[in-house]
């Protein structure tokens, strides 16, 4: 997985001034999580799913190894082959001779996070396979060459101006002349262009939202339509996904599915939920004739057993994205990872390692709205704050600030001190402000940086300490 | 070899041991226990067509309830206009419905492009999403679908339910399709801007015939 997280400081200082990125992220927050607060207010069992969901996991990842067995069996079963990949090299392989042997020069992709974690397309390119991202979000970003920067929206960081741009430069070779200004001719040059990919691809790859013990069964999950055209066109079909997306039965994917869509968008549920249980059936009237399931571990079973295996429970709705601080403000870019957000600042230094990734469980205010509004309540704050210990512990974080941390906690548990410093700055802050203001928008020393971008608001003349005293 | 390598390592940080897990996860799946189904999905069956259609209608699908089978050519022609061009699955072309009364146009199965709109039965509907269930099999490829600008499906109400797991029950009780989808709504799309855009990479209009005998 390729991580570059090292930039996060200076690559979130220049996306906090990207004003066009600033309205892009505006949308985001405010939209989705309205919508998701809608849904949740108009389902009274949303928090008893939420509950059950919790406990699936934790019951799949305490048996993992049984259930990924009995999913493999079914599959098998059903005429489908399963591949296992301990690293992201091992499944590239492994993805790669399976397009060989269909003698494959087109590949249709609908969208999965795993191939961005696993950097697949480049890997086939390289090869000469073309592949072809169908989503059109995912499709403008490989137009391009950009990463995703949301896990459900992966365009979000773009306007529709750029998006004209883009398609205008790209289809301009296959004789779309036209520069066009609106979104619905935009999507509707998309679906043309696409449509002759889906009908033409040798192979089709997808991604698994969830996969089903009980039957051997991929669960997929679209609005576009463009995964169920991908997995039932071409002659073989590859599903790439993560080992912790297995749950038992039917029933309890039905909870799932019931928590996905209101939590990533607030929709009641996605237009399409596909249920794909092996090869095309004797007699039937399309399908792939080849199955393939390639799952990826690439660090996850590290995780097991540790503080950080609760994040093996996460579905990818990317609410906790949305609805927080820190991604609102400086986008999917900075973070320098496929995953991003508080899920991505877990999930990451998980997968890679605190050092490559560091500063990313840093990025947090802990409001705690990430695990508030989280669908299989992972405790992201919890686990940030695991990370931040390792990387204290492996004397990963600059020096300044674990000898600060130092003398912060020096100060912090001697009360006698800490209350005549917390007299001395106020005092200090107050003759600043010269009574005359509410907010201090400058500080002196180091404080100085807090109010670079922001005010601080002028401390009253006595502690709460004091005050409480005061009152006794 | 990868697939040892990955257990081993899932195996060497889980606690218990490897039969006792096995067991466990044979029980869990045996069971095959229904989790919370919301109130939404247990209504009786005379409040389920209204449900269908207001929560079908909030995504954007319309619905047209007709008293008999042989209503639907009728109804297509109304919905879609005459001279479409409309393929009709298998399982409603056996039903041998009059469709000569209509000024429609009719395109067989076997190319995937030239029509303008799919007429398909489904397996179920399910109320509480408004979602209708499609499958593949013989003389059902589930692609066409997805190919036709608009879709019409027929669904006789007495194949609707009220949750997914009704669905499921009923699938289950046969081998499963290689392909089932549940189906709410047109294709669309919310990547540009957030906005919501239909007709994305599926049909840009969903049209379900609800027959009430």
């Amino acid at each position: 997985m390729d991580v570059d997280s090292r930039k996060f400081i200076e690559l979130s200082a220049t996306a906090v001034r990207n004003e066009s990125l600033k309205t892009s992220m505006g949308l985001l927050g405010a939209g989705l999580s309205m919508r998701r607060a809608q849904a949740k207010a108009g389902l009274a069992e949303f928090d008893a799913l939420r509950d059950e969901a919790r406990d699936i996991k934790n019951d799949v990842l305490a048996n993992l190894d049984a259930y990924l067995e009995a999913f493999e069996a079914q599959v098998t079963r059903q005429g489908g082959v399963v591949h296992w990949a301990s690293t992201d090299e091992e499944a590239r392989d492994a993805i790669l001779a399976i397009c060989r042997d269909a003698d494959a020069r087109t590949v249709t992709k609908s969208k999965s996070m795993v191939t961005e974690e696993i950097e697949l397309v480049p890997h086939l390119e390289a090869h000469g396979i073309t592949a072809v991202e169908t989503d059109l979000g995912e499709y403008i970003i490989q137009l391009r060459r950009e990463r995703p920067s949301h896990i459900i929206a992966p365009a979000i960081h773009l306007n529709k101006d750029e998006v004209s741009e883009t398609f205008f430069e790209h289809h301009r070779k296959l004789g779309y002349n036209e520069r066009l200004t609106e979104r619905a001719d935009l999507v509707g040059e998309a679906r043309h262009v696409l449509r002759d990919k889906f009908l033409g691809a040798d192979v089709g790859i997808s991604g698994a939202n969830f996969l089903i013990a009980e039957s051997g069964t991929v669960v997929l999950v679209t609005n576009e339509g463009n995964a169920e055209l991908t997995t039932s066109l071409p002659k073989t079909h590859i599903v790439v996904t993560g080992i912790e997306k297995v749950v038992p039965t039917f029933e309890d994917a039905a909870t799932f599915i019931r928590l996905l869509g209101r939590s990533a968008a607030g929709m009641e549920i996605s237009q399409y939920t596909s249920f794909i249980t092996g090869p095309a059936r004797e007699g039937d009237a399309d399908g792939p004739r080849n199955f393939h399931v390639v799952l990826v571990d690439n660090g996850r079973s590290r995780m097991i057993g540790t503080e950080f295996q609760d994040m093996l429970r996460c579905i990818r709705c990317s609410a906790c994205l949305n609805h927080c601080p820190v991604y609102l403000s400086v986008g999917g870019h900075a973070y320098g990872s496929v995953y991003n957000g508080p899920m991505g600042a877990v999930l990451t230094p998980g997968l890679s390692s605190i050092g490559d990734a560091g500063h990313l469980p840093n990025a947090s205010t802990f409001c705690g709205k990430c695990e508030e509004v989280c669908p299989v309540r992972i405790p992201l704050p919890r686990m940030m704050r695991a990370w931040r210990n390792r990387e204290s512990e492996a004397k990963l974080n600059p020096v300044g600030m674990r000898w600060g941390l130092r003398g912060w906690q020096w100060l912090a548990t001697h009360p006698r001190l800490y209350r005549l410093a917390t007299r001395l700055g106020i005092g200090v802050l107050r003759r600043i402000a010269r009574g005359d203001s509410s907010y201090l928008s400058h500080m002196p020393l180091a404080a100085g940086n807090w109010t670079r971008d922001r005010d601080f608001p002028t401390p009253s003349p006595t502690s709460f300490v004091a005050q409480w005293e005061d009152k006794l | 070899m990868s697939r040892e390598r990955v257990l081993t390592d899932i195996r060497s940080r889980l606690a218990g041991d490897t039969k006792a897990r096995h067991d466990a996860a044979v029980a869990r799946i045996g069971a095959r226990r229904r989790n919370t189904v919301p109130e939404r999905a247990s209504r009786a069956a005379e409040a389920r067509v209204a449900q269908f259609e207001e929560m079908l209608a909030r995504v954007k699908g319309t619905t047209a309830r007709l008293a008999r089978l042989s209503d639907v050519p009728a109804a297509v022609q109304q919905y879609l206009g005459e001279g479409a061009r409309v393929c009709v699955d298998a399982e409603i072309d056996a039903l041998a419905l009059p469709w000569q009364d209509t000024r429609l146009t009719h395109v067989p199965w076997a190319p995937k492009t030239g029509f303008d709109c799919i007429v398909s039965g489904c397996v179920a509907g399910a109320a509480e999403t408004g979602t209708i269930a499609i499958s593949s099999g013989i003389d059902a490829p589930l692609s066409r679908a997805f190919l036709g600008e608009s879709h019409i499906v027929v669904l006789p109400s007495a194949r609707l339910f009220g949750g997914y797991e009704d669905i499921f029950d009923l699938v289950r009780q046969g081998d499963l399709p290689r392909h089932l989808t549940f189906v709410s709504g047109p294709s669309c799309t919310g990547d540009i801007e957030m906005i919501m855009e239909y007709g994305a990479h599926g049909p840009r209009a969903l049209h379900v015939l609800i027959i009430d005998s």
